[in-house]
């Protein structure tokens, strides 16, 4: 695809929580243990009545104080599980409280770690097609919510955030190609159970995540690397060919099995979970801004970008970084 | 790769469990092991992944193999012991 990333900016709320929390409010909890496997020592928490489209507002508004102007913006595409109300659509929101055009296209995406690749997916065929010319993926989630203070498995991995990345059309081939796939077998294995319509009669909705941290493991340590290979095989190359991979941060144990079972080079490999945590759609993005400012993604670089998680739904995608239109 | 042998396996486990004093057994499951939870089970999971050169992350049934004699069973229905 000729589209590129012409800008992205994140935001992660003030409040954190880290093992010290976790002592006090779980003092069973072998916190040293856990947090050798998650390699998460800090995950970032929303204010109470801080939402997705909040945190949203302010991850674009970082962008437009960086030169993005708003008359660009032709859509929006709102990756998020954590959507202010069941209807209306979350993007919707976002266009009023942020001033966009009446003719800006807005429309949500509901899913978790792969969202990120679908978005800019859908994206780069708005803009190719010439549906669309210019405008925004934004990532963000507020899990925390969901999640009980005595969750063992959840907590000490998801944190919140919100991402933006603003894409336009450029003279060159720089996106793709994507790998994508879906096994909805799995789909109970990261849920909110008692929400949506599918609550049965009597039972009252309580929001809470459950994830079964094995079956999502498995799933990853078998459906992440096939990925990995299926989309060099597509762009026929290989490892040696790729400066930099960018994997959804979903926690050490996830990062260094897909590490090992792939054989890649770790210095190719980019990590930033430790302060931050697992933020579902928005950790790809963050990832790459990070790499960007700590120097590690240069331009020209060719970038293998992957998510994955719940569904189970996976993407993954080739990107040559700051190509000039 | 030459088949393990049970003597292997529980290896593995009480590695992955980074069990000293304590032993694991035929008979030993979740239930008799503290550090045998979550947390442990994905490291039951990735030593045996490494150990079987990257045969039992297709081995779906793995997540939820609760005691040594279940993890054995899944190991000889796939021909890996």
């Amino acid at each position: 695809m000729r589209v590129k990333i012409k800008a992205i900016e994140y935001y992660l709320p003030s409040a954190t929580e880290d093992a010290s929390v976790f002592k006090s409010n779980n003092p069973d909890w072998h916190i040293e243990e856990i947090e050798e496997k998650t390699g998460i020592c800090v995950r970032h928490v929303s204010e109470p009545g801080q939402t997705a489209v909040d945190m949203g507002v302010i991850a674009v508004e970082k962008l437009f104080a960086s030169g993005i102007s708003k008359e660009e913006v032709d859509f929006i595409i709102l990756i998020t599980q954590s959507p202010d109300y069941i209807l209306p659509t979350s993007a919707c929101i976002l266009q009023d409280r942020l001033g966009l055009k009446k003719t800006c296209v807005a429309f949500d995406v509901n899913l978790g770690c792969s969202g990120f690749i679908y978005g800019i997916a859908i994206a780069g065929a708005l803009i190719e097609t010439g549906v669309t010319k210019k405008g925004l993926v934004i990532c963000s989630e507020t899990y925390t919510k969901y999640i009980d203070k005595s969750d063992r498995t959840c907590r000490p991995l998801f944190g919140d955030a919100a991402s933006a990345v603003f894409l336009e059309a450029c003279s060159h081939d720089t996106l793709g190609p994507f790998e994508m796939g879906t096994d909805g077998s799995g789909f109970c294995d990261l849920i909110v159970p008692s929400s949506g319509a599918r609550i049965s009669q009597g039972t009252v909705q309580n929001l809470k995540l459950f994830m079964d941290g094995s079956k999502v493991f498995m799933f990853t340590m078998e459906m992440v690397p096939k990925c990995v290979k299926a989309l060099l095989s597509k762009a026929a190359k290989t490892i040696n060919d790729i400066d930099l991979f960018i994997f959804h941060q979903a926690s050490k144990v996830v990062i260094d099995n897909i590490i090992r079972r792939l054989d890649l080079p770790k210095e190719k490999v980019f990590i930033n979970f430790s302060q931050i945590g697992n933020t579902v759609s928005a950790s790809i993005p963050i990832a790459i801004k990070d790499a960007l400012d700590q120097g590690r993604l240069k331009e020209r670089d060719q970038v293998m970008l992957v998510g994955f998680g719940v569904g189970y739904s996976w993407g993954g995608c080739l990107m040559r970084w700051g190509v000039n239109s | 790769m030459p088949k393990a042998n049970e003597k292997q396996v529980l290896e593995i486990i009480q590695r992955a469990l980074f069990l000293e004093d304590k032993k694991v057994s035929l008979d030993t499951s979740v239930e008799d092991l503290e550090e045998w939870d979550s947390v442990g089970h994905l490291s039951i999971l990735s030593n045996m992944d490494k150990f079987f050169d990257g045969k039992i992350a297709p081995i779906r049934e793995m997540a939820t193999a609760d005691s040594v004699r279940k993890i054995l069973k899944i190991l000889k229905e796939n021909s890996l012991i």
